[in-house]
């Protein structure tokens, strides 16, 4: 793959990331697992939720990266 | 058990014992390699992130807060998923430009010493509260575990420990290329050691306090407010901003600068942290809730702040505290020894060297040493500094008061870093508008309220000015006026020359700054110009560096190196200086000690933009032209392999290159089974049909035979040599040779086609017979007339021996004659039962003898005096019955054209290899404007009913299947002649 789409795949994959956990964070969905009745983990699991997505991206783009 | 001080003072000196251990085994390479760079180790040292805050304080900020607390590690959690687009860029400016700090950093591209000393000057500022913060965590924890009130003289020890260990591992380089490996390893054992702490002291408060996990989880249903304390702030509370903090902390605060970029051994190892480190920090915040619960219930008579430590004290072994102890210590350490070898860096490039630095060295001075001992006695000064900030603090402050003045601090390098990696037109005064506007908003609402709080504005204007506010409101205002005069005075003051070049480097995929052509133009110029700065011995090794960095050989002299090649030197000096004494530093000296041709940088600077441009073009345009290219590629090759006619590729070397689908149907042979491999290695009769024509020098052979599953196929072949080079001669002029050619063969099923044209000639055949039966009748009713009257003479005279003799005699030739003519009509009408004729030898004296009789036959024949002056001895090589057809039809129209008793004139001549047949009329002739049109199908000048228009252009198909021709003259009103040219017959 050229270096510039190699880019452009890289950054259109961590931005599409980066929103969805962004979404998890920083939006209305934080009143459904910081709800005052959620379990007292709910927070943890959605931050294991952000970790995952991390280890995805990474995982999607290694072949791109160089060593 | 009660512990004294001296206890915890022993213990800590043996802990950083431990830690000098491991640093200095990792350093002597005792450690193996593939452990000292294994990305747990890289992940692990940044846990650096979690300083006394973190082991002590986020208890105290989950008690105020709620989960609100998380948000310090959530924004943690974000920069690393972004840091494909954020801290990979950031990593590779580092080491590309060798640079060692954040200052560096933005230093270089801003191009701006003033930039440099800001940021040191800010930082500085920013973290000593921030180390206050540890040493304070480090006392309180004693005061916890001892009941002593007076710690000081411990804190001094513990600073002073760890200034000899940030000191002896953290400054044994000058310069980052080389990496503090033994400070990693000891970074990352430390996290470990916090983790393994906190997990424990977790586990004891479920499993030692609530007795277990059912025994917790029914303490949360009859305490459901526990959990809601902690869920409520997140919507009522600072998250966002708490998140963004966080998020800027995570990368630009010194430590996290400093191990994430300039200790980085491999970037590699950066792809794992981006999520095993937030999974640490997971691990590491999971006991927050349970610990902080089990402080809430029972009333440890401790601030929040020091439940870690409370809790740990309730179990009944000591090993718990100290355990924990240890930890705090660690994430105390850590912090300090990562933040002050970091500042001390700054402080040196930014602050020290550029006023100290002496213009002329001698040759003996050790500039590499003296850089040293000025980090090492930094980073002395720097935690003393620290030491003596929580010295005047003197009253207590929350620990996480500190820790967020100092990441409000770092988040005002926020808007720098966005032009660093994004914004390109973003200047330098922007940035430094920018950073003194919200370093003063940060001084006056949070600073100044710290000093007011421990007493020191008292009755001072300070106390007026100051704006005392929440650091999360603090950080939303500094950065709203940070952000805004950073772009005000970037549009105010746009950017420098040099300024454009470094942008271009940090935003345009570091594209490398073009180098510039200097006067110096030998390397023993370059070594006595740099020893003039930094000594004759470290010029010497700083040049050789410099070469090995550029690939030189070391026997690479002025003769082998160009004016570029010294402009590449120039460059990787400066370079390698910067990682030494920064990028600024580093551009003055090399700016001074080797000035630049300025009309040579000029025009290779404009030649390469031009180039670079023109490349940049020329690339997006060759890959639309590829794209094209190769659909074109793919239509084409798509177009022959769904041709309706069979076709095959062949190499030079005949091995088949493309067999398309018609081929496989004729064939039965698919392409994958065929592909590669040589004509002659196909089934039969492929094999031979093909490679014979490939090799033959016909390039078309017509109604070749194949017999496929006994039955048989006419097939037309036709061959064209494929020759690349001639086409390309002909579109873009010579080229070098192109060995890649071949032919293409095309092979034509004409079986239909034959069989079509052979029913066709039958039908004519018949029609000629039907055109002949009048004639056919009297030649058949004469004799039969004779043999009846024969017949009633030997009736009426039984006893006449002699005359039934003769009449017997008679009657035979009659018969015989009769049979003739039938056997004649019969052989003409005859239809072949299959498509194979194969050619014979054809006796044309008989041929023509046959055709006249059956043409005299018809009623115009017998007018005609035909005469045959063909040879015995010529034959040709055709089909006896195709060309009988020939004749009979020339004959016929011969006859038709000709006056009664006109005469018509058959011979034959050889011309080389072939037989001509001349037929020559002296009838009405042909019209000079028809003559070209007699061959066509269905053209007739006869009346309706009279001639199908077909007979010309039969005999003309018939002829030139049997690999003759025909031609033909006429002359109105006197002669026409019909030559039909044939194959002769050969013996041999």
């Amino acid at each position: 793959m050229p270096k510039q789409l190699r880019k452009s795949y890289i950054t259109e994959r961590t931005l599409i990331s980066l929103a969805l956990v962004l979404v998890l964070f920083i939006s209305p969905l934080t009143g459904f697992w910081a709800a005052l009745d959620a379990p007292w983990f709910g927070p943890y699991i959605v931050w294991a939720i952000a970790i995952f997505i991390s280890w995805l991206l990474q995982r999607s783009i290694s072949k791109f990266i160089p060593k | 058990m009660k512990l004294e001080v001296w206890h915890l003072f022993v213990i800590s000196v043996m802990y950083l014992g431990v830690l000098f251990i491991i640093a200095n085994a990792a350093e002597k390479k005792w450690l193996p390699e593939s452990l000292v760079n294994h990305p747990l180790v890289y992940t692990l040292s940044l846990g650096v992130y979690a300083t006394s805050w973190s082991f002590y304080g986020s208890v105290g900020l989950a008690e105020r807060e709620g989960y609100t607390f998380l948000a310090v590690y959530l924004g943690v959690t974000i920069a690393f998923l972004a840091s494909p687009i954020l801290l990979r860029p950031i990593l590779g400016l580092i080491k590309d430009y060798q640079l060692s700090s954040l200052a560096d950093l933005l230093a270089f591209r801003y191009h701006s010493p003033i930039a440099g000393v800001l940021v040191t000057l800010f930082m500085l500022t920013g973290t000593l509260p921030y180390i206050a913060l540890q040493i304070q965590a480090v006392t309180d924890s004693i005061q916890v575990l001892t009941d002593d009130t007076e710690s000081g003289v411990l804190a001094l020890g513990f600073c002073i420990t760890i200034s000899l260990f940030a000191i002896l591992f953290g400054a044994r380089h000058v310069t980052p290329r080389e990496k503090h490996e033994g400070l990693v390893v000891a970074i990352a054992f430390e996290s470990l050691v916090k983790l393994i702490a906190l997990l424990s002291v977790g586990l004891f408060a479920v499993f030692g306090i609530f007795n277990g996990i059912d025994g917790f989880s029914s303490w949360l249903e009859n305490n459901p407010q526990a959990t809601q304390d902690l869920m409520k702030p997140i919507h009522d509370g600072p998250w966002g901003m708490m998140l963004l903090l966080s998020f800027s902390a995570a990368f630009l605060l010194p430590r996290q600068f400093h191990m994430l970029f300039v200790e980085n051994i491999k970037p590699s190892n950066l792809s794992f942290a981006s999520w095993a480190f937030p999974l640490f920090l997971l691990l590491l915040n999971i006991s927050i809730p349970p610990i902080l619960w089990v402080g809430q219930t029972l009333d440890l008579g401790y601030g929040p702040d020091l439940y870690v430590l409370g809790v740990s004290t309730l179990s009944q072994s000591t090993w718990l505290p100290v355990f924990v102890f240890i930890g705090g210590i660690s994430a105390a350490s850590a912090m300090i020894i990562v933040t002050t070898i970091a500042l001390a860096s700054m402080c040196l490039n930014h602050l020290v060297l550029p006023i100290s630095i002496p213009r002329q060295k001698s040759p003996t001075t050790d500039l590499y040493r003296m850089l040293l001992w000025s980090k090492r006695i930094l980073i002395a000064l720097i935690i003393l500094a620290g030491y003596a900030f929580y010295l005047f603090l003197k009253t207590h402050q929350e620990l996480t008061d500190l820790g967020l003045i100092a990441f409000v601090a770092v988040a005002q390098f926020l808007p720098g870093i966005v032009g660093l990696l994004y914004w390109r037109r973003a200047s330098r005064h922007g940035f430094i508008y920018g950073l003194s506007g919200g370093a003063l908003l940060w001084v006056l609402t949070l600073i100044l309220p710290l000093f007011a709080k421990a007493g020191w504005l008292q009755g001072s204007v300070f106390e007026h000015i100051m704006i005392p506010m929440s650091s999360t409101d603090s950080a939303f205002w500094t950065l709203l006026l940070n952000s805004t005069l950073f772009v005000l005075a970037t549009i105010l003051w746009p950017q420098s020359e040099k300024e454009i070049k470094s942008a271009n480097a940090c935003c345009n995929n570091r594209l490398s700054i073009t180098p510039a052509i200097p006067y110096a133009s030998s390397v023993s110029q370059f070594e006595s110009g740099l020893a003039e700065i930094i000594g004759q011995d470290m010029a010497h090794k700083e040049i050789r560096l410099a070469m090995t960095d550029l690939g030189f050989r070391d026997q690479y002299d002025d003769q082998n190196m160009d004016r570029h090649d010294f402009a590449k030197l120039r460059m990787q000096i400066r370079h390698n200086l910067s990682g030494l004494m920064g990028p600024v530093l580093a551009g003055m000296v090399v700016d001074e000690q080797f000035e630049v041709d300025t009309s040579a940088k000029v025009a290779i600077a404009d030649t390469l933009q031009f180039v670079e441009k023109s490349l940049k073009g020329s690339r997006l345009e060759l890959k639309e032209m590829a794209g094209e290219l190769d659909s074109l590629r793919r239509f084409h090759r798509q177009v022959l392999h769904d041709l309706p006619l069979a076709v095959v590729t062949v190499s030079i070397n005949y091995q088949v290159l493309s067999w398309n689908r018609a081929l496989e149907k004729m064939t039965g042979l698919n392409e994958e089974n065929v592909l590669g491999s040589e004509l002659s290695q196909l089934s039969d009769p492929w094999s031979s049909l093909l490679s014979s024509f490939i090799k033959g020098d016909k390039v078309i052979i017509r109604s070749s035979k194949v017999r496929i599953d006994g039955e048989l196929i006419i097939l037309n072949l036709f061959k064209s040599e494929v020759n690349p080079q001639f086409n390309l001669k002909k579109v873009i002029g010579p080229t070098p040779e192109i060995e890649n050619h071949g032919y293409v063969i095309l092979l034509e099923d004409h079986s239909e086609i034959h069989k079509l044209e052979s029913e066709l000639e039958h039908s004519e055949r018949l029609a000629s017979i039907g055109r002949l039966a009048t004639g056919v009748a009297h030649e058949i009713g004469n004799p039969v007339t004779g043999i009846a009257c024969l017949a009633q003479d030997i009736q009426a005279s039984p006893d006449d021996l002699e005359l039934q003799r003769d009449g017997m005699n008679d009657i035979l030739l009659l018969t015989e004659r009769i049979s003739t003519i039938v056997h004649s009509l019969v052989s003409y009408s005859h239809v072949g039962a299959e498509l194979d004729h194969s050619p014979e030898m054809v006796p044309l004296k008989t041929l023509t003898s046959e055709a006249i009789r059956l043409v005299s036959l018809s009623h115009r024949g017998k007018q005609i005096k035909f005469k045959n002056s063909c040879k015995k001895t010529h034959s040709v090589l055709g089909n006896n019955q195709k060309l009988l057809q020939v004749l009979v039809i020339i004959l016929s129209n011969a006859c038709d054209a000709s006056e009664d008793g006109s005469a018509i004139n058959i011979s034959t001549i050889r011309i080389e290899n072939e037989i001509r047949i001349s037929i020559i009329d002296f009838g009405q002739g042909i019209d000079e404007k028809i003559i070209d049109k007699i061959f066509d199908p269905f053209f007739t000048t006869k009346e309706v009913g009279e001639g199908t228009g077909l007979g010309l252009s039969l005999a003309y198909n018939i002829v030139k299947e049997q690999g003759g021709h025909i031609e033909v003259t006429s002359e109105p009103d006197k002669e026409t002649e019909f030559l039909v040219y044939l194959p002769q017959f050969n013996h041999i």
